[in-house]
């Protein structure tokens, strides 16, 4: 990996960091040699090599002895790690020699010569090889009637850059520059001289003075970055599609790596990753690409781990990622057309660079904290009595039981802490590497008897082997996870509504429960009174042989299983409310488990030849079969006469004998299978003209038989602007690229066996009489003709470089339209069995743009400061939900469940955009308190006389705009990342205003907006856009503070940083609920839910060590 | 590249926990298994969620009413209530589909059976003929039900043809089911305990007198005689042994599938397997604790207070099918009848233990109740005494004592004084409104201002249901009650009424058939009384008008989902109703 090739010696800061500064980071070390930079500085200006030093060593390594002379001098080494062999014991014993004598003795055996340069610096090189010549060649060929320039090669903030190679073009005539970037040369008139140095941008200059000055622009290093593109890589100048990259580097410094997603959370334009959750370890990050593109079909992204698809993100730790790279657009994602319609996320793991001589050990760690950030504001018991006795409305329904409870609170572990250790050994030689880490985790959440542990492992390894003709590389990695379960989003509803003067418990130490009141329970007696754990394992191996039949050409195949296992179990105990109230008083008790398997094999032969540095192909065929296995398996039983067996001994429970409502069980297994050919063509002409072109057919168990083949074709084309000769004068950009592509992926995350005719059960019913058997019939109307769902995209980018290469961008705007949608519509009934039918009907479009940019707002000696910002900007629309056959003008999302059954919050219309909620418009309240809503004439009419065709459009909940700005401060071994994550333009309905916000809501408690703001409502909750608020929102997201310590050199420890990060700290917003952090993925976006988990800020303090 | 082609790309799935059409039909089990699927489904099309929510509701006797923050359910119960439904209310389009289901199930059934080798199967040839017949009455019994609700329906026997048919006239589609009917009842297997929960031959024939009976309203022609004649068939016993029940709860009772006498045609319950009546929209919140079963209601639909009203308080149908008042199991507390030890669970069934309201009677004891109450309190020797009691309907000092017991209960007593001490509560209002100013004191079915009839009722308002008492569960036969189509009672009923249609009044041949049926509700000392004749109770010749003939089918039959039916044919769906 990339690594800071200098060993500092000196205690002189100034002239370490410019070293430092000088290396690049993002050096690859497959490209350029490891330079080593030993410095030392004395004031002694000339002659320093004439001065006389002892040096006595023995036996040690010429990398010592370089840095005892040049502690004893002030001269400057430079040498090449490939050509000087450094590590060589040698033994030294000088007294008062010079510098040059004792390089001599050092050196006379060998095959190093060394140079003495301008000033203080000597150059250490093979003299058997070229380049080594090349830097000294200056002073064998002394010169050509020229004249002597003199120059200064400096970095794009004016910092000299040391070391930098001047060669007149042509010749082996050069230099290298100083410590302060000055260098002599004495050249022609008129000759061409090259200047170059590592990690910046090569120059050519003509000679027409004497003195030069020479500005370096820093090689960008996401020009050349190699792009995970699917079945491959890319480099970034290549890609001509709409592919997002996030590299290592992008991880460290900021939020604290929880999960995978959270790494890339707000930092790609386009990429939608929300948690509304929060911070609850059970539950699920969304993740949507470009908006949704299905109604029921899945709207996440495949997951691609290291090549295997359809892989598990539980099978991968934050801290084992290498890059996450996201086919946005139809043209890169159609080489997994099948199941590329909502995107591609492509996650490659950390693996040891083959040759690398070294083991490293890393560790990573933290430690976190989560408090509340904000709450649903309840009355607190104070303030319900105070209600209470105000004689105001309802107040007489009000009971003041004597206690004081914070039912909020109690659900909260406020001394909660979670930690989580990571650790990686890699390694490797000449022919063979691995990586291994391991990690253990507990989340131990703000909210009781949620918490989370989870272990694992991975081991990569890499034999090559034939000349390095085969390569094998196998994978294993394991995640075992436990998840209490017990613990709950309702529980937080039942707390915000329960009476706060009510105890938990009686003076017997009994539990209080409301008796008989609707949907109503004590949250903490539910927990008492249940266990409930999860148990997934999850395993994930794969293999891979890749076999070189000719330069360029290759065949590869990859296997691999991915498997897990659930294991469930839940008891509900003797006394607990759910037992009192169906098992006669007994516990009841569950077990439940479930296996997926996915076997993958896939066959690729890959051919890349570059001809005469013109014409560049890199072309891919490959096949590809996976199968798909779940078994499930389930039994529960009740009345049991002891709770001491919880869920361990079921057959002791008698209720399997007294019936199905008592006791049961059930076994399911099911499968499916995709197969799959394809291919892909990349050509380069000139560096500059770039074409792909792929093709995909593939096939899915889960259509109907006329239906199960689609073609899933792409093609995208790039044009390098900036290296035609008429941009060359537009010195302000250094590189722009336009890209267009277009592209058709498919969905088929759906159901199995939807097409086809089955017999299911339905219920027990008698034969003759008495005798009860199963009834079976139809479960399904079948439906031969069932296939893929198909999005086609067409997508324009701009890829942009300007200003010194000091800001990039990305530009892209796509048009994606999804047809034959998959819905299940409403069918005729008769002559169906069935009332609905699954099929194609329909299409949605959905267009937008994303913004990306990267800027180097600062750059000084010590001091930088990088800005990242996306903004993106999206908009759905159904367009169609009927053909011929079908018709459906509109779709319902969202149903107002429980007390009141107040209808469908979102209507999605042919011809509308997605999220749009549907209701009443508020018009005020009447002289009672009652709702007045506009009716379609525009008439304020009492909610009673309201009608459902007075409902219309009322606001809507998908966010249009999404933006974000990183701010990334480095100051000497200070980082600091500011990050600011914010949507914009859409619209939230707070249930929990609507609901506990309403003084019918007592005797149950309320908001204490209940009786402020709403407190003239007098009539029982209704849905109105009264309830619907502005959800714009701006969040300081994550801000990491972090300290990489400077150690000395030492055998043990080569890195260290500290950090301390704090997520969520604030929201600014005018939304008024608890958080504008809803959903904004699926069809019923932007709804603050009545069940919810805490919205907490999350303080974290972080180690990384590596060895 | 053939073997790479045939494996590698290769589809072909296994539904291993799905039968299919090829695997299935093997033995008599499966064959009966995939014929009983239609039986399966009329839960769900005939039941309180399919036909027999609409059929309710938008009639006279039962309401789905909005109490409070509960009931409002997007307006939809109102608009059945008030007639002015809309084809998005889900009680108005599900009916369709879910009986259009039940008849797909059979049309598939009958497709299968028309390639299934019966021999094979260890059935005959004959069996055969019954199992058609039996699928082919009960899709005739469907398309009767849809010809009801909608009038003009499509008729589809075949699936998937024609894919779009069109729709029928409503005297075709019923010429269609009279034929249907009649070919049925000749191979219909008669009524036995084997046919139990089919259609049988007695539901063919009551089938066909239900159809003649509206023969008028559904074809335009009267068809009376027809409807006498199938009368008699069935009360001749042609399609098996039927009798009339001795007394008002047998046909309803959990164990009425064997000893009911007068069951014709029912669906079979058995809790225990998941198969029951479940009453969710007809129990209170706590209809567990009232009852002492294990399930919950959600208090939706409860009887208008013209509905429970008319029954005289002689009327045992009105204690043992309703849970009205307060006391032991509600039975109300006057009542006399069979169900008099109607009690929670005996440990729960204690006065001072029962069950309290959660919502606006929250801390109280509940009283359903039609009327407002109020009890005047103050506390002697720290217990709360009731000075003075206001109940219209329950005047009694009998009435006040169990109520002055209830709230000196453990729950309630505690509260009741702290707000007598603290904030100088002396009165207690258990039922109706808290400010007796409010219009919404009265009787919500006097109330003719639409707002005040369905809006603005409370937790404890009107009797709810108790038709079919499901027992506890510690009974052998909980909740297996049968849900009945059609009983004898039925048939008495139409028999009178077909003649007395076609004499323009009620002979004593129609006094007879109702009064047979409608002693059972009495005690005998009081039927035989003058008063009886007096109340109306035991109907003369002059008392039995058309209008107290609706009345009385409204009585009998109260929540067997027939009322629509009913004022449809004697006109009065549309208004013309006290109380609407």
């Amino acid at each position: 990996m990339q690594k800071h090739y200098c060993i500092q010696i000196s205690t002189d800061k100034n002239v370490l960091l410019r070293c430092i500064k000088k290396i690049p980071l993002g050096m690859k070390c497959s490209f350029f040699m490891l330079f080593c930079i030993v410095s030392i500085s004395f004031a002694d200006v000339s002659h320093a090599q004439e001065k006389l030093l002892n040096i006595n060593s023995t036996n040690k390594s010429v990398r010592e002895v370089l840095s005892e002379i040049e502690k004893g001098s002030n001269v400057v080494f430079f040498y090449n790690n490939e050509q000087v062999d450094v590590n060589r014991r040698i033994t030294v014993n000088a007294e008062n020699l010079t510098v040059t004598d004792i390089l001599h003795q050092m050196f006379k055996n060998s095959d190093v010569a060394y140079e003495l340069m301008d000033n203080n610096i000597i150059v250490l090189y093979n003299k058997n090889t070229e380049t080594g010549k090349n830097t000294i060649a200056k002073q064998q060929s002394p010169q050509q009637q020229g004249l002597t320039i003199k120059g200064q090669v400096v970095d794009s903030t004016g910092e000299p850059i040391i070391g930098a190679s001047i060669l007149q073009k042509g010749t082996p005539n050069g230099t290298i520059t100083d410590l302060n970037g000055n260098f002599h040369l004495n050249v022609p008139l008129n000759a061409i001289l090259t200047i170059s140095y590592i990690g910046y941008l090569p120059q050519e200059i003509k000679v027409t003075r004497a003195s030069i000055s020479i500005r370096l622009l820093e090689d960008i290093k996401i020009l050349d970055e190699v792009v995970v593109i699917g079945y491959g890589v890319q480099k970034r100048s290549e890609v001509t599609a709409a592919v997002a990259s996030l590299k290592e580097d992008a991880f460290n410094t900021t939020a604290a790596p929880t999960s995978v997603l959270e790494l890339a959370k707000g930092k790609m334009a386009g990429v939608t990753i929300t948690s509304p959750n929060g911070t609850d370890p059970r539950a699920d990050t969304e993740i949507q690409i470009r908006g949704i593109s299905s109604l029921t079909g899945g709207t996440s992204p495949l997951i691609v781990i290291d090549g295997v698809p359809g892989g598990d993100l539980s099978l991968v730790q934050a801290e084992d990622v290498e890059s996450f790279d996201v086919l946005k657009d139809a043209s890169a994602a159609a080489i997994y057309g099948t199941r590329g319609a909502n995107g591609v996320v492509l996650i490659t793991t950390k693996k040891a660079r083959r040759g690398e001589q070294k083991t490293t050990v890393e560790y990573s760690g933290y430690i976190s904290h989560d408090y509340v950030y904000r709450s649903p504001e309840v009355l607190s018991a104070k303030e319900y009595r105070n209600y209470m006795s105000s004689n105001k409305f309802n107040s007489n329904l009000m009971t003041d039981y004597g206690a004081n409870t914070d039912w909020i609170g109690e659900l909260l572990d406020k001394d909660n802490l979670s930690y989580s250790h990571n650790i990686a050994v890699s390694g490797g030689n000449k022919n063979s590497s691995y990586r291994a880490s391991a990690f253990y985790k507990e989340i131990n959440p703000i909210a009781i008897e949620s918490e989370q542990k989870s272990w694992g492992a991975r081991f990569n390894s890499t034999q090559m082997a034939f000349n390095d003709k085969l390569s094998l590389q196998l994978g294993i990695s394991a995640n075992f996870r436990k998840r209490n379960l017990v613990g709950s989003n309702s529980a937080f509803e039942q707390a915000s509504q329960r009476n706060p003067t009510l105890a938990i418990k009686d003076e017997d130490g009994k539990w209080i429960d409301d008796q008989g009141a609707f949907d109503s329970y004590n949250p903490l007696a539910d927990y008492a009174g249940r266990e409930d754990y999860a148990n997934r394992t999850t395993l994930l191996l794969s293999g891979k042989a890749t076999y070189t039949i000719l330069d360029g050409l290759t065949l590869s195949t990859m296997a691999s299983w991915q498997q897990y296992d659930d294991l469930r179990r839940q008891y509900y105990t003797s006394g607990s409310k759910y037992s009192r109230d169906f098992f006669d008083g007994a516990g009841r008790a569950e077990k439940w488990d479930q296996q997926n398997i996915t076997k993958t094999i896939e066959t690729t032969l890959e051919y890349t030849k570059t001809f005469k540095n013109i014409h560049s192909i890199n072309a891919i065929i490959g096949h590809s079969y996976q199968y798909h296995v779940e078994e499930g398996f389930d039994a529960w039983n009740s009345g049991f006469a002891s709770d001491a067996f919880l869920y361990n001994n079921l057959g002791l429970g008698v209720g399997l004998t007294k019936g199905a409502s008592y006791g049961n069980m059930d076994s399911s297994k099911k499968d499916n299978k995709l197969a799959a050919i394809f291919g892909r063509v990349n050509y380069v002409l000139m560096g500059k003209y770039q074409f792909s072109a792929t093709l995909r057919h593939e096939g899915s168990s889960r259509f109907g038989k006329n239906n199960r083949w689609g073609n899933f074709p792409a093609i995208s084309t790039g044009w390098i602007i900036s290296q035609e000769k008429f941009m060359k004068n537009l010195k302000f950009i250094n590189n722009l690229k336009i890209r267009a592509g277009y592209g058709v992926t498919g969905n088929q995350d759906i159901g199995d066996y939807q097409y086809m005719a089955t017999f299911t059960s339905a219920g027990v019913y008698p034969i003759e009489g008495s005798s009860w058997y199963q009834s079976y019939g139809p479960s399904r109307n079948p439906n031969p003709d069932l296939k893929w769902e198909k999005k086609q995209e067409f997508n324009i980018g701009i890829d942009f470089s300007i200003l010194s290469n000091r800001l990039n961008g990305t530009f892209d705007i796509y048009n994606r339209k999804t047809k034959d949608l998959l819905y299940t519509y409403n069918t005729q009934n008769p002559p169906f069995v069935l009332s609905t039918i699954y099929t194609n009907v329909g299409d949605m479009t959905n267009k937008g743009f994303e913004i990306g940019l990267q800027g180097l707002a600062i750059k000084t000696k010590d001091f930088t400061w990088d800005v990242n910002a996306t903004f993106s900007h999206q908009k759905n629309k159904l367009n169609s939900l009927s053909n011929p056959l079908y018709k459906a003008s509109y779709k319902e999302d969202y149903e107002f469940t429980g007390v009141g059954q107040l209808g469908y919050a979102i209507r999605t219309q042919e011809g509308g955009p997605v999220g749009e909620f549907y209701g009443f418009r508020y018009a005020g309240l009447d002289e009672n308190g009652e709702w007045l809503f506009f009716n379609k004439n525009g008439e304020a009419v009492n909610y009673r006389q309201i009608k459902t065709e007075d409902k219309t459009w009322i606001g809507n909940g998908t966010p249009k705009f999404y933006a974000s700005l990183g701010n990334t401060f480095k100051y000497k071994g200070f980082d600091l990342t500011i990050f600011f994550r914010g949507k914009f333009g859409f619209d939230i309905l707070n249930t929990k205003n609507m609901y506990f916000g309403n003084l019918s809501w007592l005797p149950k408690n309320v908001l204490k907006v209940a009786t402020t703001d709403n407190a003239n409502i007098r009539a029982s909750m209704q849905f109105s856009d009264y309830y619907i608020e502005k959800g714009d929102f701006v969040k300081l997201d994550n801000i990491t503070l972090g300290y990489t310590v400077k150690l000395p050199e030492n055998k043990y420890i080569s890195r260290m940083r500290m950090y301390l990060s704090a997520q969520n700290l604030a929201t600014f917003t005018g939304y008024s609920g608890t958080t504008p952090e809803v959903h904004d993925a699926g069809l019923s976006p932007g709804i603050e839910e009545r069940t919810f988990y805490p919205t907490t800020t999350t303080i974290m303090f972080g180690l990384n060590l590596g060895f | 590249m053939a073997v790479f082609a045939s494996s590698c790309m290769d589809l072909d799935v296994t539904p291993y926990s799905e039968l299919t059409k090829d695997n299935y039909y093997q033995t008599k089990v499966q064959i009966m298994s995939a014929v009983n699927r239609t039986y399966t489904q009329s839960w769900a099309s005939l039941g309180m969620d399919g036909y027999g929510r609409i059929s309710e509701l938008s009639a006279d006797q039962l309401v789905w009413s909005n109490k409070g923050r509960h009931g409002y359910d997007d307006g939809q119960h109102g608009r059945q209530h008030y007639h002015s439904w809309t084809i998005t209310d889900q009680a108005c389009w599900q009916p369709w589909n879910r009986i259009y289901t039940g008849i797909g199930y059979i049309n598939n059934v009958l497709d299968d059976l028309a390639t299934v080798n019966f021999e094979t199967a260890g059935m005959t040839v004959d069996d055969k003929t019954a199992i058609v017949a039996e699928m082919r009455g009960m899709r005739a019994y469907y398309y009767m039900k849809l010809m009801d609700l909608f009038g003009n329906i499509p008729i589809v026997t075949k699936v998937g043809e024609p894919l779009n048919p069109p729709t029928e006239q409503r005297s075709a589609v019923f010429n269609f089911i009279e034929q249907e009917l009649i070919e049925a009842a000749k191979d219909c297997a008669p009524l036995s305990a084997q046919t139990r929960g089919r259609f049988n031959k007695a539901a063919a024939y009551a089938a066909l007198v239900e159809l003649y009976l509206n023969a008028e309203v559904w074809s335009g022609t009267q068809r009376w005689d027809d409807c006498i004649s199938y009368c008699n068939k069935i009360i001749n016993n042609e399609a098996g042994d039927v009798d009339l029940d001795l007394n008002i709860d047998a046909a309803f009772s959990n164990t009425n599938a064997i000893t009911s006498t007068e069951l014709l045609f029912t669906n079979s319950s058995n809790k225990a397997q998941g198969r029951w009546i479940n009453p969710i929209n007809l129990a209170y919140f706590a209809e567990r604790d009232i009852l002492g079963t294990d399930y919950a209601g959600n208090n939706g639909m409860v009887c208008t207070t013209n509905a429970y009203e008319a029954y005289t308080g002689h009327d045992l149908r009105k204690y043992s099918w309703f849970l009205y008042g307060i006391g032991h199991g509600y039975g109300s507390y006057n009542y006399q009848g069979p169900y008099k030890n109607i009690s929670p669970d005996p440990i729960r069934a204690a006065v001072s233990d029962y069950v309290l309201g959660s919502e606006e009677f929250s801390g109280l004891p509940i009283i359903f109740s039609n009327k407002p109450i109020k009890a005047v309190i103050k506390i002697e020797n720290d217990r709360v005494k009731i000075t003075e009691w206001y109940s219209p309907e329950f005047p009694s000092d009998e009435a006040k004592n169990l109520v002055e017991e209830a709230l000196n209960g453990k729950k309630t007593k505690e509260q009741i004084i702290k707000d007598y001490n603290e904030n100088g509560n002396k009165e207690v209002y258990l039922s109706g409104s808290y400010n007796t100013t409010d219009a919404r004191q009265y009787p919500w079915s006097q109330m003719n201002d639409y707002r005040y009839v369905w809006y603005d009722c409370k937790e404890n308002s009107g009797a709810h249901f108790h038709k079919y008492n499901i027992g506890k569960p510690s009974d052998t036969n909980y909740g297996n009650n049968d849900f009945v189509y059609y009983r004898l009672t039925d048939i008495y009923f139409a028999k009178a009424e077909a003649i007395m249609r076609e004499t323009g009044s009620a002979t004593a041949e129609v006094v007879g058939l109702i009064n047979n049926v409608k002693s059972r509700s009495f005690q005998p000392e009081y039927w035989n009384s003058d008063e009886a004749i007096a109340n109306k109770d035991r109907y003369t010749n002059i008392t039995l008008t058309f209008d107290e003939l609706l009345a009385e089918r409204g009585r009998e039959f109260i929540f067997e989902s027939k009322r629509r039916t009913d004022l449809i044919r004697f006109d009065k769906f549309e208004f013309g109703i006290e109380g609407w």
